[in-house]
């Protein structure tokens, strides 16, 4: 059988396709950013516990109600890139997650196992420290699982070749570890998680230490800000590795071959060496806008990076526009109108706290 | 067919959407409601200076909090990635069709969940004023992403004017968003004040559970209240063929419906008696029978919306196994695997006949059924059929019972399928059992002295086919009595028909009876002969002995016996057996007549089964009866009910129909059509018009009379129409066949040409009643219909043998001195004799 074949038709789009990669990769970004944040805090917060077991339980405490406020926001966020991926890259998305069915329906599960751990870690009902390492284990194993069946699934996509293996394995079992990009990336992943989540912890003890001008709140600030730096500089030999694991064909495209794609990665390779600088030198927020900038345009390229995967498959210009203009443009006006009440509402609770602490 | 299919056969029939969704609805709904509830909650203790009550909307806001966040936002994503594992055909059209109202929803999801935690957060932090219109942000969120997804949610069932213009605002304001979403805002707030209930019997100040009691009371009952004029504005506005399916052809919405109805004085019925009656652990447990209600209430809803649109996932353009409406033509034409994507056996052959008939399961039925799982399990299904019975079955599926998708492909695809569903059974096969063994009567011919005997008595079964039934134990069709009719000819150069001053007796099993005379037709009849069964119910050829007598001397004028020959191959066991029937024939058969019970009990809302089983036989003709013509609401007549339902599921195949159930089988000659007509090479449907005009001749007549049953009976109102005008009316065992038809003036036929719809015009025309010049009746010489002399089967003709020595017509080959004593010359009986 030819894999050619048995690739999906597309139904059509909605708009034209650049807007919705607009689209696309600005909720990825928001969302990119919370997993982040999630992941990353909660696997550091994990080694302190380790570390300085009874000395970090306040801190936790402190903490663990935000990330479980997070967790819900990141799930959130998750839906509306998925939507826009769904309604771009369909018959690929739609394929690769029924060829996985069973993992790709089992991260609901993780999550609500997930979500409900770190909801009983904000209780604050939980004294002794090996049962807290023993929840946090298994909360960050099944995000950690929930990412790697994520990414087997974007990179699954990708390859139409090895959906073949679905007349072998239509159970639903069908995985991608065999596929070279998949552990680096997978790894590049969890580093910017630990990166970003540092930084977070940081801005934490950042405005606590405006608030209250302590000592232990700016060792913190800087003892999370080491975790960016550390997690920062990692992400060099294994951006590399990524890099490399990527077929020769499509890597020259993005070390000379395309000048937009190199660009792309070589900007973004220096805004964040910038990143790191900014944190030797404890300039949080040049740090921090530097990250964003960072993983900003990383969302670019990985952006790219499917594209030119799936080039030979299908071409946007090719595909059917039904006209939806008129409900793209109600949905940006209400998604104006949303953000000015929640504005609204988050200066209300933010002037109220501030107030009373 | 366009993806590949999850092979989760236990988990098929949408189990894992189904126990989703469940939770999903009714959590999603207690967000919207329950929103409003703590809102109005908090202004009241707010005005009244209850701070008690205040610091009960706190802790149910937690609650809330937990239970809408969690749940409710991770059961949705869960109800997203199962659809779209199990039809992402379906989600992929429904996702680019709504992408920006499911992104507007998104917006307003977003917006729901960070007001929400402020709520929360900010309780006893800001103003009370600040706080309730942080409230009431939340409340208009909600509510907006109830009205978002309840417009993509009533466009599944109603898509409106979308079909055709193919505009998503025509989808989403389609004519049961409005209803729905008053419906489903009441529901939602009824909800929250079951949920304020739950939390209410927990509070320990016995005043303030008082006062929060009787809150919810007002509140849920008013909800309820509010909530029941949508839900028939709902029903008033489903299109004709959504009604149809409601009014009884889809058992589930049926029962969805009839559980929806009974929950609503059952939820009133536990709130008052939480609000009298009850103290301590009883109010407990009653405020959870309470939200069990709820759930009934919503999810029988849910069910009914589900169930009603089958067998459409989007009605009129996606059936609920993802198969576009558009795309059928194409299907049939090449074959699904011909055009599906992810098949590897793109053609059929006997070696790999499973394997297509696996992908083909994969892609048609997957999506609805389980094998072997809790729902919608194929085995249950499919457990009354052979594979030849499901095979017809799957042809007619979806035409008379509209809740389920016609079947995509061609007939040896539809084979395959058949035998990959029946394979899951161990399937032995039992269509090709021999049949019943029927107990042969030695004879011999009684005797005639050609010279000597003055008189002969020659009798002839009314029906040439007398059908005997395998199931007679069980249950009898019991086709009109089958009866003798005989003519006594005093033999001479001018032969007379005598009827007077004899008396022709029979003897059948030790049974003597007096044959009546019908002067009309010169001839004697018996009124019925007995059952065809011994006392051990073994069927046999009962040997019948007719007595011509002088009634006045009680002198033997003439003698001769006939064989009534059974036939046991009325074969319903072709189709209807269950699964792993083993054992004797007689227990199959039993099997196949339970199973038929089972299916016209669920299809008709009877219950033979049960009157089976406590020893009853069931006589089709009680309730099937011919004589129930003008009345509308008695069921058909049985030639028109089994003919009419059967045909839905034959119609598209020719001769071969008719044995499916009419045996055709050369077992000692026991085929229900023998005779010249048969070794000419004449078939059923050269007299009697195939399986489809045959029915609906008889359903034309049926509707003259207004009969609902006649009118459901037909696959769809074009087909009606169109054939309504082709084929004339009839009724059963009155207009026939007319011989005439083709025999014109007697005359053998070269082809046959005539049109298939002309029949006798009233009883006397038949050819049971027509008789030649002399007055000898047709059937007289020629024997019965479907086995005209010369038979295959010599039973038929031992009075021929007896008289005129040959399996032939009387008198053939100018042999006129059986009853003429010499030879003849004029054609006095009727033109072209001999």
């Amino acid at each position: 059988m030819v894999f050619s074949t048995i690739i999906p038709t597309f139904d059509f789009i909605p708009i034209k396709w650049e807007l919705l990669q607009v689209l696309l990769i600005i909720t990825f970004i928001l969302h990119i950013i919370f997993v982040n944040i999630l992941i990353g805090s909660i696997i550091i917060l994990f080694v302190e516990t380790i570390r300085l077991k009874n000395n970090t339980i306040v801190l936790i405490d402190q903490i663990s109600k935000k990330i479980a406020l997070i967790m819900a926001i990141t799930i959130n966020t998750g839906v509306a890139p998925l939507l826009f991926l769904h309604v771009m890259y369909g018959p690929f998305i739609f394929t690769s997650s029924v060829l996985m069915s069973v993992w790709w329906l089992s991260i609901v599960i993780f999550l609500i196992i997930a979500y409900s751990l770190i909801y009983i870690l904000s209780l604050q009902s939980i004294s002794i420290v090996s049962n807290r390492i023993l929840i946090m284990s298994i909360s960050i194993a099944m995000l950690l699982i929930v990412g790697f069946i994520i990414s087997n699934n974007m990179t699954l996509m990708l390859e139409p070749k090895k959906w073949l293996n679905y007349f072998n394995v239509s159970n639903g079992m069908l995985t991608n570890f065999n596929e070279p990009m998949l552990i680096p990336r997978y790894l590049h992943f969890l580093c910017a998680s630990i990166g970003i989540g540092g930084l977070f912890l940081s801005w934490l003890f950042h405005l606590k230490q405006i608030n209250k001008n302590e000592e232990n709140n700016y060792k913190k600030k800087i003892q999370y800000m080491k975790w960016f730096i550390g997690a920062t500089i990692t992400q060099i030999p294994i951006g590399i590795f990524f890099l490399f694991s990527l077929k020769s064909e499509i890597r020259n495209l993005f070390i000379g071959q395309d000048f937009y794609k190199t660009f792309l990665l070589g900007i973004s390779l220096i805004t964040g060496l910038l990143s790191v600088i900014f944190g030797f030198k404890n300039k949080l927020i040049w740090c921090t806008v530097t990250s964003l900038v960072t993983i900003s345009l990383m969302s670019l390229v990985r952006d790219q990076l499917r594209k030119t995967y799936l080039i030979p498959f299908f071409n946007p210009e090719d595909l059917i526009i039904k006209d939806q203009y008129n409900l793209f443009i109600l949905f940006l006006i209400l998604g104006v109108i949303v953000i000015l009440v929640l504005i609204y509402i988050l200066r209300i609770a933010w002037f109220k706290e501030k107030g009373i602490s | 067919m366009n993806y590949p299919v999850w092979e989760c056969y236990f988990a098929g029939g949408g189990l894992i959407v189904a126990i989703i969704a469940i939770f999903h609805v009714f959590v999603a709904h207690f967000a919207v409601g329950g929103g409003f509830f703590l809102v109005i909650t908090e202004y009241l203790a707010y005005r009244k200076k209850d701070f008690l009550l205040i610091r009960y909307v706190k802790e149910h806001t937690l609650f809330f909090l937990l239970l809408t966040l969690v749940f409710g936002s991770l059961s949705g994503v869960g109800i997203w990635f199962s659809i779209s594992v199990i039809s992402p055909s379906s989600t992929s059209t429904l996702l680019s069709t709504f992408v920006f109202i499911w992104a507007i929803e998104w917006l307003f999801f977003i917006g729901e969940i960070i007001s929400l935690l402020i709520y929360w957060y900010c309780f006893d932090k800001i103003s009370r004023k600040q706080h309730i219109r942080i409230g009431i942000v939340y409340c208009i969120f909600s509510w907006l992403s109830l009205f978002a997804i309840n417009g993509i949610i009533s466009f599944m069932l109603t898509p409106g004017m979308w079909i055709s213009t193919g505009i998503v605002c025509d989808g989403f304001f389609n004519p049961t968003m409005l209803p729905s979403l008053g419906f489903r805002t009441f529901m939602s707030s009824m909800i929250a004040g079951i949920f304020g209930f739950v939390t209410a019997v927990f509070v320990k100040n016995n005043r303030l559970k008082s006062d929060i009691i009787n809150w919810c009371f007002k509140w849920t009952l008013l909800s309820l209240i509010m909530s029941i004029p949508f839900i028939f504005w709902y029903f008033s506005l489903l299109d004709i063929k959504t009604k149809e399916l409601f009014i009884g052809f889809s058992p589930e919405t049926l029962k969805a419906q009839s559980i929806l109805f009974l929950s609503i004085p059952l939820i009133l019925l536990v709130l008052i008696f939480i609000a009298i009656k009850t103290e301590g652990k009883i109010q407990k447990i009653f405020s959870f029978i309470l939200l069990f209600m709820g759930f009934i209430y919503i999810g029988s809803f849910e069910w009914f919306r589900e169930s009603s649109r089958r067998p459409y996932i989007i009605p009129n353009h996606t059936y609920s196994n993802s198969i576009k409406v558009i795309d059928s033509k194409e299907i049939n034409e090449k074959g699904i695997l011909k055009v599906a994507k992810w098949v590897e056996n793109k053609e059929i052959f006997e070696d790999n006949i499973l394997k297509a008939g696996r992908e083909i399961f994969n892609i048609q039925c997957l999506s609805c059924h389980s094998i072997g799982g809790p729902l919608n399990n194929i085995l249950k299904v499919a457990e009354n059929f052979t594979v030849h019975g499901l095979y017809t079955q799957l042809s007619g599926q979806g035409k008379l019972r509209k809740y389920m998708p016609p079947f995509f492909g061609n007939k040896t695809e539809r084979l395959a399928l058949s035998e990959f569903i029946m394979e899951q059974f161990n399937y032995q096969c039992c269509s090709n059992t021999e049949p019943l063994k029927i107990k042969q009567k030695s004879f011999s011919l009684k005797p005639f002295n050609e010279s000597k005997d003055e008189y002969i008595l020659i009798a002839t079964p009314q029906y040439g086919i007398s059908e005997f039934q395998e199931y007679e134990k069980d249950w009898t069709i019991s086709a009109p009595p089958n009866n003798i009719y005989a003519q006594l000819i005093f033999r001479g150069k001018k032969p007379k028909i005598i009827t007077e001053d004899i008396i022709i007796s029979y003897t059948i099993n030790g049974y003597e009876g007096t044959m009546v005379l019908s002067e009309k037709q010169m001839a004697f009849f018996t009124d019925q002969i007995p059952s065809a069964l011994d006392s051990k119910t073994i069927p046999y050829d009962p040997l019948i002995l007719l007595t011509a007598k002088d009634s006045t001397t009680g002198d033997i004028l003439a003698e001769t016996q006939i064989i009534v020959p059974n036939l046991t191959e009325f074969s319903c066991k072709n189709c209807h057996i269950r699964k792993n029937s083993s054992g004797s024939l007689n227990k199959i058969r039993n099997k196949a007549s339970e199973s038929i019970f089972k299916a016209h009990d669920k299809i008709n809302k009877t219950s033979l089964l049960r009157k089976s089983e406590k020893g009853e036989i069931i006589n089709c003709r009680v309730c099937h009866s011919d004589n129930f013509y003008s009345k509308a609401q008695k069921p058909l007549n049985l030639s028109a009910a089994i003919h009419g339902f059967h045909s839905v599921y034959m119609s598209d195949e020719g001769n071969e129909v008719c044995h499916n159930c009419h045996s055709i089988s050369s077992y000692e000659n026991r085929s229900s059509f023998r005779g010249i007509h048969k070794s000419v090479g004449l078939e059923c449907i050269n007299c009697h018009g195939d399986i489809k005009a045959f029915a609906i001749s008889l359903l034309k007549e049926e509707l003259k009379f207004n009969k609902i049953l006649a009118n459901k009976s037909f696959e769809n109102k074009e087909d009606k129409y169109k054939i309504l005008n082709l084929v004339n009316s009839r009724r059963p065992w009155i207009n026939l066949p007319d011989c005439l038809n083709c025999h014109s003036d007697y005359n053998s036929p070269d082809t046959d040409t005539h049109p298939i719809d002309q029949w006798t015009i009233s009883e006397e025309e038949l050819y049971i009643r027509r008789t030649d010049k002399a007055g000898i009746m047709c059937i007289t010489c020629h024997g019965s219909s479907h086995a005209i002399y010369p038979s295959s089967n010599k039973l038929d003709t031992i009075g021929m043998i007896q008289y005129d020595g040959k399996n032939a017509p009387m008198g053939s080959e100018s042999n006129c001195k059986v009853c003429h004593k010499i030879d003849m010359g004029q054609k006095i009986h009727h033109s072209n004799n001999f």
